[in-house]
C-alpha cells in the first residue's frame, strides 16, 4: 500500500481533518443555499424550475403603457443591495473549497517548522480560516 | 490529489462570482438626468408581435416582458430618459444604465452592476473611455463600437467586456427608439 491514512503521522491525519472539515463546511453552506434558492420539496423545485413558464401572464394584445410619478428613493430601494445574506452563504459555499485546498497546502508547510506540533497545526489553519472569513464576511467591499 | 485539485478548479470556474454594485442607480440618475427633480415611470407591456419584434432586432427579451423607461423632468421641462439594461454573459450579469436626450440621442452609459470576477475587466474598459464612445448615438443609426474604439488599448478581457456592454447600449437603443414616444399611456 502506497499510503495508509490510519497509520500516518498525527499531523498528517490532522492535515486531512482540516480539510474534510473546511469541504464539509462550503457543502453546508451549499444545502443551505438550494434550501434558499430551490427548496427540498418536489413542490418547490417545480415551482422554482418550471414556475416560470406556467405563471407566466400573457402579454397584452398591444403594447401597453402605464406611467407612475417615482422619487429619487424609489431608486435607491433595497433591490439594488444584491450583496446580501443569500449571496454571502453562496459565496462561502463557493470560496471555502479553494480555501480548503489553501489552508492544506500552508498546513504542509507550517508542519515542517520546528514549532510545537499542535500549536503550529493549529495556529496554520486558523490564520486561514479567519483570512477567508474575513475577506468574504468583513472586507470593503461586502459593505 | 492532482484529481481533486483539478476537480475543485473546475468546480470554482463553473460557479458565477456575486454581482457587486459599481455606481449606485440614484447616482446613475443623477449623471444621466442631471437637473432633473421629478421623475416618472414609465412600463412598457409589450404584446407577443412587439416583443417578437424586438427579440429579432437585438436577440433580447426584456424580463416579463415589461420595458421599463424612467423619465426626468426640471421644472416643466423635460431633461431625457434613461433605461437600466441587464446583459447576461457566461461569467454572469452586468447592468447597464443608458441615458437619452430629449432629443433621442444617448446622454450617456454607465455601467451599474457586475459580478465580482468582471469588475475589473469593467473598471479596465471604462478607464480607457469605452463610454465616451456611446455618447450621440441615435437609435435606427450607427450601432454601438465601445469595444472596438478601446480594443487596442485594453486587454483582452476588457474588449470582451466592453463587446457586452455594446450589446446593452444596442437593446437600450432598439427599445427606446421602437416603444418610448411611439406607445400612448
Amino acid at each position: 500500500m502506497l499510503y495508509d491514512l490510519r497509520r500516518a503521522d498525527t499531523r498528517i491525519k490532522w492535515l486531512v481533518t482540516c480539510l474534510l472539515a473546511t469541504l464539509g463546511l462550503s457543502y453546508v453552506f451549499g444545502a443551505i443555499m438550494v434550501a434558499l434558492y430551490a427548496g427540498f420539496t418536489p413542490q418547490r423545485v417545480a415551482a422554482t424550475y418550471a414556475g416560470p413558464e406556467m405563471s407566466m401572464a400573457m402579454p397584452p394584445e398591444t403594447t401597453m403603457v402605464m406611467q407612475h410619478p417615482m422619487s429619487m428613493a424609489d431608486f435607491a430601494k433595497p433591490e439594488v443591495h444584491t450583496v446580501d445574506l443569500n449571496l454571502l452563504i453562496q459565496d462561502t459555499h463557493v470560496h471555502v473549497p479553494m480555501y480548503g485546498l489553501i489552508a492544506a497546502a500552508l498546513g504542509l508547510v507550517v508542519a515542517g517548522l520546528s514549532l510545537p506540533r499542535r500549536r503550529a497545526m493549529g495556529v496554520g489553519y486558523l490564520i486561514v480560516a479567519a483570512l477567508a472569513l474575513y475577506q468574504m464576511w468583513l472586507s470593503h467591499e461586502r459593505s | 490529489m492532482n484529481l481533486l485539485i483539478r476537480a475543485v478548479t473546475i468546480a470554482a470556474l463553473l460557479h458565477i462570482t456575486p454581482v457587486v454594485v459599481l455606481v449606485k442607480r440614484p447616482d446613475a440618475v443623477h449623471v444621466l438626468l442631471p437637473g432633473a427633480d421629478a421623475y416618472v415611470a414609465r412600463e412598457v407591456h409589450l404584446s407577443a408581435a412587439d416583443a417578437h419584434r424586438l427579440h429579432a432586432a437585438v436577440d433580447w427579451s426584456p424580463e416579463d416582458g415589461v420595458l421599463m423607461f424612467y423619465g426626468g423632468t426640471a421644472g416643466s421641462a423635460s431633461v431625457g430618459a434613461l433605461e437600466f439594461v441587464r446583459v447576461d454573459t457566461p461569467h454572469g450579469p452586468i447592468e447597464v444604465a443608458v441615458g437619452f436626450t430629449p432629443q433621442g440621442v444617448v446622454r450617456g452609459v454607465v455601467v451599474t452592476k457586475a459580478t465580482v470576477e468582471m469588475k475589473p475587466w469593467v473598471l479596465e474598459a471604462v478607464a480607457a473611455g469605452l463610454t465616451d464612445h456611446y455618447r450621440g448615438l441615435k437609435p435606427g443609426g450607427e450601432a454601438p463600437g465601445g469595444a472596438a474604439g478601446i480594443a487596442s488599448r485594453v486587454g483582452s478581457l476588457a474588449a470582451y467586456t466592453a463587446g457586452e456592454v455594446d450589446k446593452g447600449v444596442a437593446r437600450a437603443l432598439a427599445a427606446y427608439g421602437a416603444f418610448y414616444n411611439h406607445v400612448r399611456a
